[in-house]
């Protein structure tokens, strides 16, 4: 990964604000699915297009995504991926059945997916919101399952012709008995960053 | 098999004589690939967006549908390829998301870049053999030299023929 155009404290500063929001949103999912989970310290830096397959760990395995658009003072993407198998668990956990197969997901199923993608993205941005005075909602969430590769190349080409930045943000996050993990991934918008760096009284921002 | 290259986002790839070019799991990205039989020349571009934007380098020009057929174009005819003899197929452009009432309107960037690359191969005066854009599903799509297969894998079909470059 190359250096990064934003200053080292403003790099800080977003590493820290991702981690008590993702620590927020595996609150939310522990209330969900009565488990435990752990989450990573995030990494945040610009990712170069030739670095997303390996991101995904996982490429032409299916992956099951939930893409949720941030509105409000900030505006963005946040992604959450994770491998079919976790999604499997959840399922379980959450609806007490799970689809047999990709092809085989059905509304319950769906709509199960999407209302813990608003719960754990809730939970993540009332952190923010919380931290910075700023306001930020979610907005209907939308679903992928499909190749993890093929999906992460789609948000990163919206997230582009959105004119987003190319700052993303990753934590991972695992149950302790590692059968559920993934990854969150968070584009800002440019402006979105100014305005959280200004929120925080941080004059150092690309 | 022999020589598989895999064609990553935004990359131009261009092969001689024989082995395969693959483009991996393309969601709303759509692949190019081209062949030339008599040079036996292929080659195979990874389109991500429809056209450049403003303040873009211009140092990738396979990351857009308006940029990617000429500089594919111009590499193929650097290894002995003639633009007159190119034939081509195109594979991508889906849309994987959808919201809870169904697609997902504001996420068009699939259907954009196909109808870009359409636009591009007709200003070039291309032959497009067989063209499988849009739908909602990731493909990964494989382009051998040797047979001139197009051979187009989804989660939900499996492998399937989309075309054969070589025959007449």
């Amino acid at each position: 990964m190359g250096a990064s155009s934003f200053g080292e404290m403003a790099m800080s500063v977003i590493r820290e604000i991702s981690n008590i929001g993702v620590g927020h949103a595996a609150t939310a999912l522990s209330g969900m699915t009565g488990q435990t989970f752990h989450v990573t310290v995030p990494s945040a830096d610009e990712v170069e297009l030739t670095d997303v397959p390996a991101l995904v760990g996982f490429p032409e395995e299916v992956a099951v995504c939930i893409l949720m658009p941030v509105e409000g003072d900030l505006t963005g993407q946040m992604g959450w991926l994770m491998p079919w198998t976790s999604a499997v668990a959840l399922w379980n956990l959450v609806i007490g059945t799970a689809p047999e197969d990709p092809s085989s997901v059905d509304e319950l199923a769906s709509s199960a997916m999407l209302e813990l993608g608003n719960i754990v993205d809730s939970g993540f941005l009332n952190a923010i919101s919380d931290m910075t005075g700023l306001k930020v909602h979610a907005s209907p969430p939308f679903l992928s399952i499909d190749m993890g590769v093929a999906v992460l190349y789609q948000i990163f080409a919206e997230a582009q012709l959105a004119g987003l930045s190319a700052l993303s943000v990753r934590t991972s996050i695992q149950n302790e008995t590692g059968d559920i993990e993934g990854f969150f991934i968070y584009f800002p918008t440019d402006g979105s960053l100014q305005t959280l760096f200004a929120s925080l009284g941080i004059q150092e921002a690309a | 098999m022999t020589g598989s290259t895999l064609v990553g986002m935004a990359e131009i790839k261009v092969i001689q004589e024989t082995g395969s070019l693959v483009c991996l799991g393309l969601g709303s990205c759509v692949g190019i690939c081209a062949l030339d039989p008599v040079a036996k020349v292929g080659g195979m571009v990874h389109v991500m967006l429809p056209e450049a934007f403003n303040g873009e380098p211009g140092d990738k020009p396979g990351k857009f549908a308006d940029t990617a057929l000429p500089a594919l174009i111009a590499q193929m005819e650097a290894a002995g390829a003639r633009k007159s003899r190119l034939v081509l197929a195109v594979s991508g452009g889906a849309q994987v998301f959808k919201s809870s009432t169904g697609a997902a309107p504001k996420l068009d960037v699939g259907e954009r870049n196909g109808a870009a690359v359409r636009a591009a191969i007709k200003k070039q005066g291309l032959r497009c053999k067989a063209e499988d854009l849009g739908g909602n599903q990731g493909r990964t799509v494989t382009f051998k030299l040797d047979t001139g297969d197009i051979i187009v894998k989804t989660l939900s079909v499996g492998e399937k023929n989309l075309t054969n470059l070589r025959a007449a």
